[in-house]
């Protein structure tokens, strides 16, 4: 028998039609023999197989697996330990700190002082002051007191 | 799994187990292949927990790694011998008194019944193993359409007519081993 619908046939055994393609499908089967005779082959087949014998998980096959899973755990379960354990924590963490101050030390060495020392205006300082220290000191006082004395040109 | 993941683990054995076994020994064929094939799984899915979706069934995924498995292990045994995926499983040689509860029931009735699962399975062996895994799945083991294209990682579409096809292939060749009285 070769009815297109043939091949839907075992899907509508499973229960596995959308509704439109079901209707379909039982509409044919009411009008044709062949297919309603496949139908039931397909319905003994189907019962032989799902009445076959099962078999029970053997016992020793579980032990076999939880002594394997025990002796080999998941990545994530070895995380989770590892999260739990202070004594594995405290050397870790100091190790990480330890690393990270040997890495920032081993990077300033590679600096030029320029890098990490703002020298720009450090040298305008110094350069004002070593100016300034040139200047006789009469000259200073002047410079100091050369603004005219408002209350002076007042009172003239 | 949070707590006591090797703990929790063992209920998923014992909840999934049985369904994994039987699925692998008809897939192999044979019991101690079964039992390979079904540890291998397990350790492999605790392994790989963290990759598990759980929003989606276990038994799905485990039996997922478990096809794999069985593929993986059918092409590198074909690497050194001349077999295909299409080829028949090895002969099952457990016997039957292992399988099946007997000794105070009705010996003829039992026997009867050793037969016809040996004839189912010996029929099933003889069809190509992308059939026989579509109709194991369904008709054994329960699953719907959707669930079996994830362990074979296949379309529903295809799915749907492997399972048609197996079933026509496999009563074809029982009826064909009734017929000749084939060897139990």
């Amino acid at each position: 028998m070769s009815h297109e619908e043939s091949p839907w046939l075992s899907s509508l055994l499973d229960g596995e039609l959308p509704d439109a393609e079901r209707s379909r499908i039982e509409n044919h089967l009411r009008r044709c023999p062949d297919c309603a005779r496949e139908l039931l082959e397909l319905r003994r087949v189907k019962a032989l197989l799902s009445g076959a014998a099962r078999r029970p998980l053997p016992a020793e096959l579980i032990a076999a697996i939880e002594a394997r899973v025990e002796r080999r755990p998941s990545f994530f379960a070895a995380l989770r330990r590892l999260a739990a354990a202070p004594l594995v924590w405290a050397p870790a963490a100091a190790l990480t700190m330890a690393a990270l101050l040997m890495t920032f030390w081993m990077r300033s060495l590679d600096r030029t002082p320029d890098e990490y020392v703002p020298l720009g205006p450090l040298l305008a300082a110094h350069s004002r002051y070593v100016a300034e220290s040139l200047i006789p000191e009469d000259n200073l006082v002047a410079e100091s007191y050369s603004a005219p004395d408002a209350s002076d040109q007042g009172s003239n | 799994m949070d707590t006591d993941p090797a703990g929790d683990f063992s209920e998923l054995i014992r909840l999934a187990g049985e369904k994994a076994y039987n699925f692998a020994y008809r897939l192999a064929g044979n019991e101690p292949d079964a039992r390979d094939l079904v540890q291998e799984a397990f350790v492999r899915a605790y392994a790989h927990f963290g990759a598990y979706d759980r929003h989606r069934p276990f038994e799905t995924w485990l039996l997922r790694i478990l096809h794999n498995i069985y593929l993986d292990g059918v092409r590198r045994y074909a690497h050194g011998h001349t077999v295909s995926l299409d080829a028949p499983a090895p002969a099952e040689e457990t016997s039957w008194e292992e399988i099946l509860p007997g000794g105070d029931g009705d010996l003829t009735a039992e026997m009867e019944r050793r037969e016809n699962d040996a004839l189912l399975q010996k029929a099933m062996e003889s069809v190509p193993l992308h059939y026989r895994t579509a109709v194991t799945l369904c008709d054994m083991e329960d699953l719907s359409y959707e669930q079996i294209g994830e362990v074979m990682s296949c379309p529903v579409g295809t799915v749907r007519s492997r399972i048609h096809q197996g079933r026509i292939l496999i009563k074809a060749a029982y009826e064909r081993l009734e017929r000749k009285g084939a060897p139990r």
